[in-house]
């Protein structure tokens, strides 16, 4: 018997698919950040519809809203990967194929034989899911969730590091770096710059 | 599936129908006159050098570190909030600790000057 919930998996996951697809298959690296927006919103439907109602809300502000901001503002930091014409694989390219055939046939292997117990009671609410979820962390979970703050900790000193060591030695521009572009066509791009 | 999304659903649907809508009745009153000037690259009146596509300065990614450690925080925080009246003291020192060691991070942040826009 097909269970009604395909009705809302199947367009959810093949909507996660096939952005999750663009988001590989773009040539310009803006345009795969962009695709990751609908990819990172069908996989908040898919919690949804496992009615993981937490993990919803926190998948559509922190990776729809923080990760993707931070990803997009790390792909303006880049140069050189931004040109459409550079090649997007490697001399290890072919080994992929092989790879991929692997993982999914041994993954879908690992799903079939795997026995799948029927859950049969109601999912708890919201509230009360957020509130197991809070009595974890407190309780049974408290180390992690102290070692969290610590990995946040390192990833913040460690951005802070990076930017100030490498703001250090050149005069900064304050806002974009036209360097590049000024010295080619200084009295153009003169004009161009103060019309902002 | 509760449904709880229900109301998410038309919502959206009624935003993105909304749009669609009030762009389609635009096009119906609006008159039709494609120009390849129009395609042009807005730069307030000159012409547009270069690509636009430019390195940009590095303390972007720095504010959007911020942001994103913040709100992981900020996230922590709800399960947190809806659970701690039934710990107590435990629970409110716990989440000091954990605000603690951020807020170190951005003091440090802040004697570094890496949240000053130079």
């Amino acid at each position: 018997m097909i269970s009604p919930s395909i009705f809302v998996f199947a367009p959810l996951a093949s909507a996660a698919l096939f952005t999750a697809l663009m988001v590989v298959r773009s040539r310009n690296v803006i345009h795969a950040g962009y695709w990751l927006l609908p990819c990172l919103l069908a996989v908040a439907g898919l919690f949804g519809s496992l009615e993981a109602h937490f993990f919803v809300v926190v998948q559509i502000l922190i990776y729809a809203g923080a990760i993707l901001i931070l990803i997009l503002f790390a792909l303006m930091l880049t140069r050189d990967v931004m040109d459409p014409k550079q090649r997007q694989t490697t001399k290890f390219a072919p080994l992929a194929v092989p790879l991929c055939i692997f993982v999914g046939l041994g993954g879908a292997l690992m799903m079939a034989r795997a026995p799948w117990p029927a859950i049969q009671a109601a999912a708890p609410g919201p509230a009360e899911q957020t509130k197991a979820l809070g009595l974890g962390l407190i309780g049974d979970y408290a180390l992690p969730f102290e070692v969290a703050s610590l990995i946040l900790l390192a990833a913040l000193i460690g951005a802070i590091c990076l930017a100030k060591a490498e703001k250090e030695p050149a005069a900064p521009e304050p806002v974009i770096d036209l360097r590049g572009e000024i010295e080619l066509e200084e009295s153009v791009s003169a004009g161009a710059a103060d019309g902002h | 599936m509760s449904e709880l999304y229900l109301t998410f659903a038309v919502f959206g649907a009624v935003a993105v129908g909304f749009v669609c809508v009030n762009l389609f009745i635009a096009r119906l009153a609006r008159p039709s006159a494609p120009n390849p000037d129009k395609l042009e690259t807005y730069e307030c009146g000159p012409l547009p050098v270069g690509e636009a596509w430019q390195q940009f300065n590095v303390h972007y990614y720095l504010f959007a570190l911020l942001f994103v450690v913040f709100e992981v925080e900020a996230a922590f925080l709800y399960p947190w909030a809806v659970a701690y009246k039934q710990v107590g003291r435990y629970a409110v020192v716990e989440m000091l600790i954990f605000v603690a060691i951020l807020a170190a991070g951005l003091g440090y942040a802040w004697r570094r000057k890496a949240i000053e826009w130079e």
